[in-house]
């Protein structure tokens, strides 16, 4: 048998590693990615990346992390990879370390570590205020090398339009498109492995990129994957306003000391210390997040009368800011045009993260054979909220679990996608292809952008940090009627080169149907954990809801199941940060 | 109500003639560039009321990190994401870049910069990623060097701007030279030193350079890149100097 | 030629900046100093122009030290400026500037050599004219010609002092941007310098 071929779609951070971990063991790999890999979301991630390396005397260790880790998601994660993910951890720091990461230094030339939300520990390592870059662009180098050395073929500029299957319902290979020429062609490959990021962009505006559309785990979605915990979105507490996107003002502003506050009666008052002593500023998003919200919507505290409250680091020595957080502050005063060393800087919640994702097992496999996830694509790690500095952590440790194990599945095939009859990549192809002429010739009323637009209005009133049943029911009905729209669109381009708009429209059609899985588990979920809140419905219910929401896609619509959790190691507790 | 006023250049596919198209876009406080042309896409209708195609570029992360949305804008090279309306002299002028093939509109392939780091060898060459302890120390000096040069996002506004770098040159450009800068400080990749330094002292290498320094003065990442290839200079000419009384 | 070129580009290139400076800078440098005794007047001038033509190997040294570097300067500094596409009137900055004039100063500085060395030392060898001080005076009678050499030496001395400046870099000598700017300003009086010196002689053949 020749070399097992693995298609890896998503270049970010998880999708790299599980493309060096595949080409380091002999798989051959197909990287596709929206965009050049180097763009990728990742380059977003500022805060920096967990390990219990423990070397500030704290006595911080894997255990305290990996308590933190499920304490902080609500007890709602499975714990085996979890667990497994925060052993790794410290080895996974000395991996990037020795890829040549820029992580900032102690005197001693160690690396610093630094605090973020959720723990009482420094256990967080980083490269300035712009870590995620920085990993990414060692990951990309040394998927760079790989490609010399003919091991990864890249497609950059291709997007994911289909999966292909075989009689048996094993994902044999996919149907992407070029951005640039439109071309649809089908790719075999033995196993599929999807590392695609998160669906920001079903909000809208949130702090993810543009290419965060969840098209591609939707696709999955459609074609009988199981969508699990999809109702958990993480709302970051710190962001700056904006009509294109909410820039992230990373945690680690309030890791190195930066405070939240607002006026209350004249003064400043410092809310989040006041309510929550112990951790104060660092209390984990969700609660930091509805902390705000409380201020600015209950109490109408916003600064100045509008939905903004201060982050203020002007009392912090303005050397330490520029090495520490120099990435954040230079964005703040490139699109505000305020100097943050001087000024408090003014911030709001924003979409940011998906705990949810693609259902996979221990091996990162979905339920359809051959198809892995990883990353934020896939639900496996954060449980109901996800603690900072984490998800760099899951993508590395992920892609490491992925690749492998995707690796092992194709080489225990009978038999490679080499010989799998071409006409099923033929048909599986031209039905894409008569989809895009669909489309093309649609000449419909309704424009794709600003359906976009009414998508991302309406799922972030109703599916963000309160939630109400009522709500939710009339969020769905919407969907559906969004969907109906949908079917009279008008593509005012009908050019076959480099069209903007034609991919847009298929993503957006994916986007709406993982809207309604992502609707359907806040609905039916009545309790209130980690990033889920209902006030109707206050408190976690671990007897009714300690339990995994897998929806799966069905012509009437999502159907949803629920499954235990794996509470092997740590029982549930009450989850109180005061 | 307040507008403003977008000229942008256009032009279909690689091959077809470029033409001019106006726009009028209802103007907010704040608002930047990527912005306007995400009003257009809802409403692509010319400022004289003509029917139009929507307009291609690239963009992603919208917050000056990942590179992608970079064109001329008013006649300069940077990121339209960060270009902020209230900050430009109107009407404002987009084009695509001028040193690499126009895809479409302001969307160019900048995949020459890519392959530019292959051929310089911008990586550190490890053993493997199984564990193999803990990676080299770095003083916090070396740390801070190698960040700022590591920042670069391969926008390609460095070499826009450079007059040396065209359809008439080989010249590989200032971001993939600092990126061996970058790779030859580090305390594991000096190993390879001299193989990155020999990559480029061949054609279109360092010395293709011609010193205008425009590439320093529009880097958005600030990277000190005229510091870099001066760096580079010094040690290729060391370099060769060792091979000549060594060799 | 271009292949050859494209395998040996970094040494020729080193040549080509190493020879700018010596000994063709170098020389320059001479030569303007030896022509301001013409402001002493005409006997101390031809006196000095004298010497210089008694020296012996004199064919050998100026063919060795000036007329062979000078012609291999000049000629890849054509061929280098293939690449060059200029943009010094979109992005304004000074040092854009400073990289467009050492380029057309080049050009000019060229043309302006190669005339000079033609009327000076060509055509009088071939003529057999004696070159004096009266040999200058009476070319720079005409204000056209006088004009040029305002221009041909104004060039020429910019093109070398601001040459050392990219020498300094190019060898790697001046690194970051403090010792570059400090290079820059003393280039720039050099520059002055040698201007002074130049077109103070050529003032004295008026």
């Amino acid at each position: 048998m020749s070399k097992p071929k693995i298609i890896v779609i998503g270049g970010g951070l998880a999708g790299l590693m599980t493309t060096i971990k595949i080409a380091e063991l002999g798989g051959a790999v197909d990287l596709f990615s929206v965009v050049p890999v180097k763009r990728s979301h990742s380059v977003c991630a500022q805060g920096g990346i967990n390990a219990a390396k423990n070397t500030k005397g704290e006595g911080d260790s894997v255990e305290k992390h990996f308590d933190d880790t499920i304490y902080g998601g609500d007890f709602l994660a499975n714990q085996e990879l979890p667990k497994k993910m925060c052993e790794a951890g410290p080895s996974i720091i000395d991996l990037l370390d020795r890829m040549g990461v820029m992580f900032n230094r102690t005197p001693e030339g160690n690396i610093d570590l630094r605090r973020f939300g959720g723990t009482l520990y420094h256990r967080t390592a980083f490269a300035g205020a712009t870590t995620g870059q920085q990993m990414l662009y060692a990951l990309d180098e040394q998927v760079r090398r790989a490609e010399t050395e003919n091991k990864v073929t890249k497609y950059e500029h291709w997007e994911l339009l289909s999966l292909v299957f075989d009689g048996q319902k094993r994902a044999r290979g996919i149907v992407a498109m070029n951005l640039y020429t439109m071309e649809v062609k089908a790719f075999k490959a033995d196993a599929v492995v999807l590392a695609t990021g998160g669906c920001g962009m079903i909000f809208g505006r949130s702090t993810n990129s543009t290419a965060c559309t969840g098209s591609a785990a939707s696709i999955a979605y459609q074609e009988g994957a199981y969508y699990a915990n999809g109702e958990f979105i993480q709302v970051h507490p710190t962001a700056i306003p904006g009509e294109d996107k909410l820039r992230l003002m990373s945690e680690s502003a309030r890791g190195e000391g930066g405070r939240v506050w607002t006026y209350k009666e004249g003064k400043p008052w410092y809310f989040l210390e006041e309510w929550y002593p112990k951790y104060g500023n660092l209390v984990p998003r969700d609660v930091a997040s509805r902390a705000i919200f409380k201020v600015v919507k209950e109490m109408g505290l916003g600064v100045d009368g509008k939905d903004v409250v201060y982050l203020d680091l002007s009392h912090i020595d303005s050397k330490k800011l520029d090495i520490k957080l120099g990435g954040i502050i230079e964005i703040y005063e490139k699109f505000i045009g305020d100097d943050p060393h001087k000024v408090p800087m003014k911030i709001f919640p924003a979409v940011h993260y998906s705990m949810g994702g693609l259902w996979i097992d221990t091996n990162h496999m979905t339920n359809i054979s051959g198809l892995f996830a990883v990353g934020e694509c896939e639900y496996q790690y954060h449980g109901a909220n996800r603690l900072g500095a984490n998800s760099l952590l899951s993508c590395i440790f992920g892609g490491t679990i992925a690749g492998p194990k995707a690796l092992s599945y194709a080489k225990g095939l009978e038999k490679s996608s080499e010989s799998d009859s071409s006409s099923l990549f033929d048909e599986a192809s031209q039905k894409q292809i008569s989809m895009n002429e669909k489309l093309l010739n649609s000449n419909g009323t309704e424009n794709v952008f600003k359906l976009h637009e009414d998508l991302g209005n309406l799922m972030t009133d109703n599916v963000t940090v309160l939630r109400y049943n009522k709500n939710l029911e009339k969020t769905d009905q919407e969907l559906q009627k969004l969907l109906e729209r949908y079917k009279n669109i008008g593509l005012n381009d009908k050019t076959k080169n480099a069209n903007p708009v034609l991919p847009f429209a298929r993503q957006l059609y994916n986007m709406l149907h993982l809207a309604r899985a992502i609707t359907l588990g806040a609905l039916k979920r009545n309790e209130s954990r980690g990033a889920h809140y209902k006030p109707d419905f206050p408190d976690r219910n671990d007897a009714e809801f300690l339990k995994t929401s897998k929806v799966g896609w069905s012509e009437e619509g999502p159907k949803l199941e629920w499954e235990d959790v794996d509470s092997r190691w740590i029982k549930p507790r009450p989850r109180k940060y005061t | 109500m307040k507008t403003v006023h977008f000229k942008i250049k256009r032009q279909l596919d690689k091959n077809s003639r470029p033409f001019w198209e106006d726009f009028e876009v209802p103007y907010r406080p704040g608002m930047n560039v990527i912005i306007a042309l995400l009003d257009i896409a809802k409403n692509p209708v010319t400022k004289s009321g003509k029917k139009t195609t929507s307009i291609a570029w690239d963009c992603n992360c919208l917050e000056e990190v990942c590179g992608a949305c970079t064109m001329v804008i008013n006649g300069k090279v940077r990121q339209s994401c960060s270009a902020l309306v209230d900050q430009l002299e109107k009407p404002i002028r987009l084009e695509p870049m001028s040193k690499f093939p126009v895809v479409r509109d302001l969307k160019v392939d900048r995949q020459f910069m890519f392959d530019a780091l292959k051929r310089v060898k911008a990586w550190i060459p490890i053993d493997g990623t199984y564990d193999l302890g803990p990676g080299p120390k770095m003083s916090d000096q070396d740390q801070q060097t190698g960040y700022k040069l590591s920042q670069c996002m391969t926008c390609g506004c460095c070499v826009e701007v450079c007059p040396q770098f065209n359809d008439r040159s080989e010249f590989i450009g200032a971001a993939a030279l600092s990126q061996v800068r970058l790779f030859n400080l580090h305390p594991t990749g000096k190993m390879q030193k001299e193989e990155r330094l020999a990559a480029i002292m061949g054609e279109g290498g360092i010395e293709d350079c011609g010193n205008s320094q425009n590439c320093v003065k529009v880097c958005p990442k600030e990277i000190p890149l005229t510091t870099s290839i001066a760096d580079l200079n010094r040690d290729t000419t060391l370099f060769a100097l060792k091979k000549i009384f060594q060799g | 030629m271009r292949e050859w070129l494209k395998k040996n580009n970094f040494l020729v290139r080193k040549i080509h900046s190493l020879l700018g400076i010596f000994p063709v800078g170098v020389f320059l440098t001479e030569h303007l100093i030896t022509n301001s005794f013409a402001t002493f007047g005409p006997e101390v001038y031809n006196e000095k122009i004298e010497w210089i033509q008694s020296m012996p190997y004199l064919f050998a040294l100026e063919v060795g030290f000036i007329f062979v570097p000078l012609l291999f300067h000049a000629l890849f500094g054509f061929v280098f400026l293939w690449a060059w596409k200029d943009n010094s009137s979109r992005y304004r900055y000074a040092r854009n500037w400073l990289y467009t004039l050492q380029r057309v100063t080049g050009i000019i500085a060229f043309v302006f050599i190669g005339y000079h060395v033609w009327e000076f030392r060509i055509e009088t060898a071939l003529n057999g004219k004696p070159v004096d001080f009266e040999l200058v005076a009476n070319e720079m009678v005409n204000i056209r010609a006088f004009l040029f050499y305002i221009v041909g030496i104004s060039a020429t001395v910019f093109h070398f002092t601001n040459g050392i400046w990219s020498f300094l870099v190019h060898w790697g000598i001046t690194v970051g941007p403090k010792s570059q700017r400090i290079a820059g300003y003393v280039c720039a009086g050099l520059g002055v310098a040698l201007l002074y010196i130049g077109l103070d002689a050529l003032w004295a053949f008026r």
